[in-house]
């Protein structure tokens, strides 16, 4: 402020900025008291924000946390163009939804070792180290999205898999036939095109124009073969 | 008059070749390692001399010498031993160990004179000659000024120098283009533009940064488009390696074909287990997880240890051969890599339960890939002897059926085996019960 009194208060010039037109009939001749706190907003409210979080309640951190995760599922049940899920990345939710997932499609431990479906620690790594392939794509193509932006987007991508996993093992319940088979394909289906859709939402912005189906396509594979898993599963 | 500037070191380049240079002609010792080449550059300024020409009249079309004047170097009979460098360059006409001038082919006609290409290393060198190539095809106006032409013939032995290509090929006499001369003295800008840009290429990170492997992914979608369209459908005449790759050979297609023709595999292996079923109750099914395992490991196992021993054993030949050198493992890996793609609409195609027409599938998807294989590999082989390229080639067409008929009896089972397995069990039983009463009256 001082410095723009002192800009302003030179007789030769003339202050191209109406911004400080008022201070043009300041006198220069007395001493003006430069004094006070310059204080930025935000560094305030991240300081009272960092020292107050020892002392609050362990309930107040998890709903913290689960209220960010939830937020992040609404982002990716209702896809739009906005910036949640990238800009406060975390990987809790990846984590729930992988470990929901594997939980719900492991085998049971009487089944034959050979011929079954994945172990928990099959699908833990496919989904794992998937997302870490295709980061490295991405990134290897020329994207400018960081490694874990996009771990964290293409792990929250998988909650509607996760959900037709769940309405999957339901429609299981009732007898098998056709028409169950036909149900179950038709939930895996539209939940892979949303999968896809919300991936591509967030993810597609970030890589070169003329490489955006190179990035993409990988994304394709994961879930796909992910919902093939889904599909497949049998209880026994 | 045979005073050689081959003998004077031309200014600014004595530092780069570091050591003398030897006199016209060169001998067959390997010439010093360029890391510049620069061959615009170098002619600036030059004086002529009178005492090069083109070896041979046969490679003089009657045309091309009513453009040189009366006292144009050429008309001196002397033997020009130039260096081939550069796999992707090609300079019009010559080709191979060629001699000879460039035709008037795709406009690129030039004046008088032979073609003589400059690369560094491999994986550039095609990239680097076409660039130097295109700056001299101009069309030639008439061969005024010879001068800058004929130091360009001294020059350019030299500064055709790669680092891991080879040695001077003994008997190799190659053309060097010569053009008009006009072009060198208006075109600087461009020239530095060139010169900057080869700079840029030859700086290459070290293994251990990112940007290093990022240049192995340096594709665009319709360049991955056009090689896969460049696998699905081979062409005698049409180098894979040349016409598509273009020098430079990318990671994403090998990677993803196969991640993808491992998990197709996997998958319609599955399905036909599931339709199967359907038609026969008894079948047991289950999702057979551990398919994908296996192949995965196979088809990654193909694509990069198959390429990796042909490509050792095509270095292993390469003395033998003159024209063409060996492709780098990259390329190696990326013709087996898009020669498999052929196989992800096979594979899916396979689920149709009729016997004959898997066959048929099989078949023509086999012969399309290994057809996309030997051709691409036939001008590397071919000036070796007959018996190791037919053993090479056969070997390869062997190596892909086996891949072929190995994916579809394992993760195709045909039916009846998949259906006598049971009983088989069943009757194993019975037999060993039955064995030993029997053996017991032949006891006694």
């Amino acid at each position: 402020m001082a410095k723009a009194a002192e800009s302003s208060g030179d007789p030769g010039t003339t202050t191209p900025r109406p911004l400080f037109a008022g201070l043009s009939d300041i006198s220069i001749s007395q001493d003006i008291p430069v004094e006070g706190e310059i204080t930025i907003p935000m560094r305030s409210q991240i300081q009272e924000f960092d020292s107050s979080t020892l002392n609050e309640s362990v309930q107040n951190t998890i709903m913290r946390d689960l209220k960010a995760v939830g937020k992040k599922f609404m982002h990716v049940l209702y896809p739009r163009k906005s910036n949640t899920l990238l800009r406060d990345w975390d990987l809790w939710g990846p984590l729930i939804l992988c470990v929901t997932l594997a939980l719900m499609l492991q085998r049971s431990s009487v089944d034959s070792e050979k011929d079954g479906g994945p172990q928990f620690a099959e699908v833990f790594v496919i989904v794992w180290f998937g997302a870490v392939t295709i980061t490295l794509n991405s990134k290897l193509l020329g994207g400018n999205i960081s490694f874990f932006q996009s771990l964290c987007v293409l792990g929250y991508c998988i909650l509607p898999l996760t959900v037709a996993m769940l309405v999957c093992r339901l429609v299981l319940l009732a007898e098998p036939g056709p028409v169950n088979f036909m149900v179950r394909l038709f939930v895996v289906i539209v939940m892979f095109a949303w999968s896809i859709v919300a991936s591509t939402a967030f993810l597609a912005d970030s890589q070169p124009p003329n490489r955006k189906a190179l990035a993409i396509y990988p994304v394709f594979l994961f879930y796909f073969v992910i919902s093939w898993m889904i599909l497949t599963f049998t209880p026994q | 008059s045979r005073s050689s500037t081959r003998a004077q070191a031309p200014e600014g380049e004595a530092e780069h070749t570091g050591e003398s240079r030897p006199p016209w002609p060169p001998s067959r010792r390997r010439p010093p390692l360029l890391t510049q080449p620069r061959p615009h550059a170098r002619l600036r300024g030059r004086r002529a001399t009178r005492s090069f020409t083109v070896s041979g009249p046969q490679s003089l079309q009657s045309g091309r010498r009513h453009s040189l004047p009366a006292q144009s170097p050429f008309s001196e009979a002397k033997r020009l031993v130039c260096e081939v460098k550069g796999p992707g360059a090609s300079c019009a006409s010559v080709d191979g160990a060629g001699s000879g001038f460039p035709s008037e082919q795709d406009g690129t006609r030039t004046a008088a004179g032979c073609c003589c290409r400059v690369g560094a290393r491999p994986a550039e060198a095609g990239r680097r000659a076409a660039q130097a190539q295109r700056a001299w095809a101009t069309p030639a106006e008439g061969a005024s000024e010879f001068e800058e032409a004929s130091s360009l013939l001294a020059e350019t032995p030299d500064a055709a120098t790669t680092s891991g290509r080879g040695q001077l090929a003994p008997q190799g006499h190659v053309a060097v283009e010569v053009d008009s001369g006009g072009i060198y003295g208006s075109e600087e800008a461009e020239e530095s533009d060139k010169t900057a840009l080869l700079q840029e290429e030859k700086q290459q990170p070290g293994f251990w940064t990112f940007s290093y492997y990022q240049s192995f992914f340096d594709v665009d979608t319709s360049q991955v488009l056009d090689r896969i369209r460049g696998s699905l459908l081979p062409r005698p005449g049409h180098n894979f390696v040349r016409h598509h790759l273009r020098n430079r050979p990318d990671l994403y297609g090998p990677f993803w074909i196969c991640a993808t023709l491992a998990f197709v595999l996997a998958i319609t292996g599955n399905l036909t287990l599931v339709l199967a079923q359907r038609r026969d109750p008894s079948i047991h099914y289950s999702p057979q997880f551990h398919k994908v395992t296996v192949a995965g490991v196979t088809i990654y196992c193909y694509v990069w240890l198959v390429p990796l021993a042909l490509w050792g054993f095509l270095r292993w030949r390469k003395g033998v051969r003159e024209r063409m050198g060996p492709y780098t493992f990259l390329e190696t890996v990326c013709i087996y890599g898009y020669s498999l793609f052929v196989f992800i609409p096979t594979v899916v195609l396979w689920l149709i339960p009729v016997p004959w027409l898997q066959w048929l599938f099989g078949v023509m998807a086999l012969v399309l890939s290994a057809a996309s294989l030997v051709f691409t590999l036939w001008p590397v082989v071919r000036e070796d002897t007959r018996l190791v390229a037919a053993v090479l080639l056969s070997t390869v067409v062997l190596l892909h059926a086996l891949l072929a008929v190995g994916c579809k009896f394992y993760f195709f089972q045909p039916l009846p085996l998949e259906h006598l397995a049971p009983p088989a069990q069943a009757t194993s039983l019975p037999a060993n019960l039955l064995l030993p009463p029997t053996s017991r009256p032949k006891a006694t």
